[in-house]
């Protein structure tokens, strides 16, 4: 009774829009309480001074993102820059080059080799920086006994400012690809036939048909491949916590890791707040750039 | 008969007379869950081991988180903030001491003490003083030390052979050294002579390098601030030997890789047989000593590092004031800390606190190095109790880093690092 007189006198169309509206609701309420609330809380943070020992400050203003941009921003920023160029770059390469292996018809034993390339992705990053922790480690890990076999010294691999970075970059390289490989895969499996074999038809090499047909064809899953990883690999931390804290040095921090520090370590949590602002924004741009990619796709 | 039965009976009501405060005691605990945070080393096995025996006299479970040291400060902080603490009682590190203070994430325990007449005159005074007493007011009480030294291989240096060559070299009998500066000269010469590495280092950042350079920066003389005026020292020269001193045997005598490496490499390079010297914990005896994954069984001495001091680190039990049951949790320090248990754990591989134990000669037989840390003790002082000592030691891990890891030289990078350190002080309520 109650309902038909509150819905009494609206029309069809108005009746169907106010139904949305609450079917909606409990995720659009969901998704407020548990991302947007956070968020704007930890904006709003990133404008105050608190540090957790002595409780919340004043209003800082600017503050924080003076303090944290003058500091060590800049090198965290070129540290991020190229672990994740070093990152995607090989990762795409491997990946690529895998997966038209696997696309080869006829090859046998296809399911196996997936499954065995699969397994990294499958393991967490801490299991993965430990085994590798191990493997390398300089006095006891079985890389310096394999290399001290051809005659070359013993190397710190997470401890020589040098080598530690690219200790870093193989470690996730070997974990990380596979998932790029799954998608590629993919993406080469969903490709029509038909061009290809049209261009073998007319006599076209492997060469070119990968560089003139499979290559435009996979363009958009390639981009939107190396977008998803860009975007991950900026914001990589757990590898970097388990292997190397940020060192030597700071050799290895990376925008992700000197939050952490600022607001675990530091206690700071205006500047790990304005540290992870000034991230999200940088991550922003790169989704969009990647929505734009899916649908031009 | 009837005689029996009355006096079974007179002494039953004795006993629990008796009993009586401890049964109520043991109340306060029945069907609860007493959930502990600690660092994986001997000690938390140690406890681990005797766990059973407070559950079954207490009817509550033990449960112990043991995880790797850099992991317990940022497990512990959120638990700290919350309205309740998932962790009943709390071990405190040495220098989060003065933060969890300030915080007021920590009871005062003043009023337990005299209520249950706990006597705190057992522990060594110095360990009292750095984590037990904050302000004139007891927060803690010391569960244990690690004091740092040098640990050396005695086989190799009480060997006639090496003695002599050593007499060669430095026109001297042999000796260990008494100063950082003789201490780095006989490092670099003994690595060469018995071509090993002659010290292994654990440079990792941020714990690792700052515990061990302490060291190189105390024997020296140098400190972080004056601790009166509490205006930052470390522009000044004993710092700047201290760190080049450190940096020069990272580069030419440590083990590879001993810019990533914490004290477990440090302890696995000495159980490997592959260095000769480290400054490190005493605490990694009962690791070097057992027979099970060590070369260097009965090989191994331990002597106070050499110059002014060392740096004395240690642990305290305490109940966060956010604690579900405090009076449990106090019931289990009380526990942990009686003179039984403190000695079963000691004797199992933990680094006691109460000083009666290193008297005691089972123990001492057990542990022969043991006998060291009195001296150990008396020559070797903390970090400073201050709000934001675990900033401290990040800005000190910074400036390790710059110069061991970019090559920055000690003297810029100290000189650069003083308007850090000074901010770490500022408005600082436990320094007024």
């Amino acid at each position: 009774m109650t309902l038909v007189a509150a819905t009494a006198g609206i029309t069809p169309r108005r009746h169907r829009n106010l139904a949305q509206y609450i079917f909606v609701a409990p995720t659009v309420i969901v998704l407020a309480l548990v991302v947007a609330a956070p968020l704007i809380y930890s904006i709003y943070l990133s404008f105050q001074e608190y540090i957790i020992t002595y409780g919340m400050g004043d209003f800082a203003g600017l503050g924080n993102y003076i303090a944290v941009l003058s500091d060590d921003f800049a090198n965290v920023s070129w540290v991020t820059l190229k672990l994740t160029a070093l990152c995607v770059a090989i990762e795409f390469i491997v990946a690529f080059g895998l997966a038209l292996l696997l696309n080869q018809p006829h090859l046998p034993g296809r399911s196996f080799y997936l499954l065995v390339l699969m397994i990294p992705v499958l393991m967490t990053p801490v299991a993965v920086a430990l085994m590798f922790r191990l493997m390398f480690n300089p006095t006891l890990g079985i890389v310096n006994w394999l290399i001290g076999l051809a005659g070359i010294p013993p190397q710190g691999w997470f401890g020589d400012p040098n080598l530690a970075l690219g200790t870093v970059v193989f470690v996730d390289v070997w974990h990380e690809t596979s998932l790029m490989l799954l998608m590629l895969y993919a993406g080469l499996k969903a490709m029509p036939s038909e061009p290809v074999e049209a261009a073998r038809i007319d006599g076209a090499s492997r060469l070119q048909i990968l560089l003139y047909v499979t290559w435009p064809l996979m363009k958009p899953v390639i981009m939107v491949t190396l977008l998803i990883r860009m975007i991950a690999a900026l914001k990589s931390y757990d590898l970097i916590y388990m292997l190397t804290q940020g060192g030597p040095g700071k050799a290895t921090e990376t925008i992700s890791f000197y939050a952490y520090r600022l607001g675990f370590r530091f206690l700071d949590i205006g500047q790990a707040a304005a540290v992870s602002f000034i991230l999200l924004i940088v991550v922003t741009i790169l989704t969009l750039v990647l929505l734009r990619t899916m649908r031009e796709a | 008969m009837t005689r029996v039965k009355f006096g079974g009976c007179a002494a039953t009501i004795a006993l629990m007379l008796a009993a009586g405060p401890a049964l109520a005691a043991s109340d306060v605990c029945k069907g609860s869950d007493i959930n502990i945070l600690m660092e994986t080393v001997p000690d938390t096995e140690a406890l681990s081991s005797l766990k059973g025996e407070f559950e079954k006299e207490y009817g509550a479970k033990v449960n112990i988180e043991a995880v790797n040291y850099s992991l317990m400060h940022e497990k512990l902080v959120p638990s700290l903030t919350a309205p309740t603490s998932s962790y009943d009682v709390l071990v405190v590190d040495s220098y989060w001491v003065g933060e969890f203070k300030t915080a007021g994430w920590i009871r005062d325990l003043d009023e337990l003490i005299a209520r249950d007449k706990i006597d705190t005159g057992i522990y060594f005074p110095a360990l009292m003083a750095l984590n037990g007493k904050v302000q004139g007011k007891t927060y803690m009480l010391p569960f244990w030390q690690y004091a740092m030294g040098i640990l050396y291989r005695k086989d190799i240096v009480e060997d006639p052979a090496f003695q002599a060559a050593y007499k060669a070299e430095f026109k001297r009998d042999w000796r260990l050294p008494t100063t950082l500066e003789e201490f780095s000269e006989v490092v670099k010469w003994a690595g060469k002579y018995k071509d090993m590495h002659g010290i292994a280092m654990a440079a990792q950042r941020a714990d690792p390098v700052v515990m061990e350079a302490t060291n190189y920066l105390f024997a020296e003389g140098g400190d972080f601030y004056d601790r009166t005026t509490w205006k930052p020292t470390m522009d000044s020269p004993e710092a700047t030997k201290a760190v080049t001193v450190y940096a020069d045997l990272l580069k030419t005598a440590a083990q590879p890789g001993a810019l990533g490496a914490n004290f477990d490499d440090v302890a696995n390079t000495l159980k490997q047989g592959k260095a000769i010297f480290a400054i490190s914990y005493l605490f990694l005896f009962p690791t070097l000593e057992d027979p099970k994954d060590s070369t260097v069984v009965g090989k191994m001495g331990f002597a106070p590092v050499p110059g002014k001091d060392s740096f004395l680190g240690a642990w305290g039990w305490a109940v966060p004031t956010n604690a579900k049951n405090p009076d449990c949790s106090w019931e289990f320090l009380k526990w942990v800390e009686s003179k039984d248990v403190a000695y079963k754990r000691a004797l199992a591989g933990g680094q006691p606190t109460q000083m009666w134990i290193y008297e005691d000669a089972e123990f001492l037989k057990k542990w022969p190095a043991m006998s060291q840390v009195g001296t150990a003790l008396e020559h070797s002082k903390g970090l400073p109790i201050m709000s934001r000592s675990t900033q401290l030691v990040e800005t000190f891990a910074e400036v390790m880093g710059s110069v061991l890891a970019n090559g920055v030289a000690p003297a810029t990078a100290l000189e650069e690092s003083q308007d850090k350190f000074g901010r770490l002080v500022k408005g600082d309520p436990l320094l007024k």
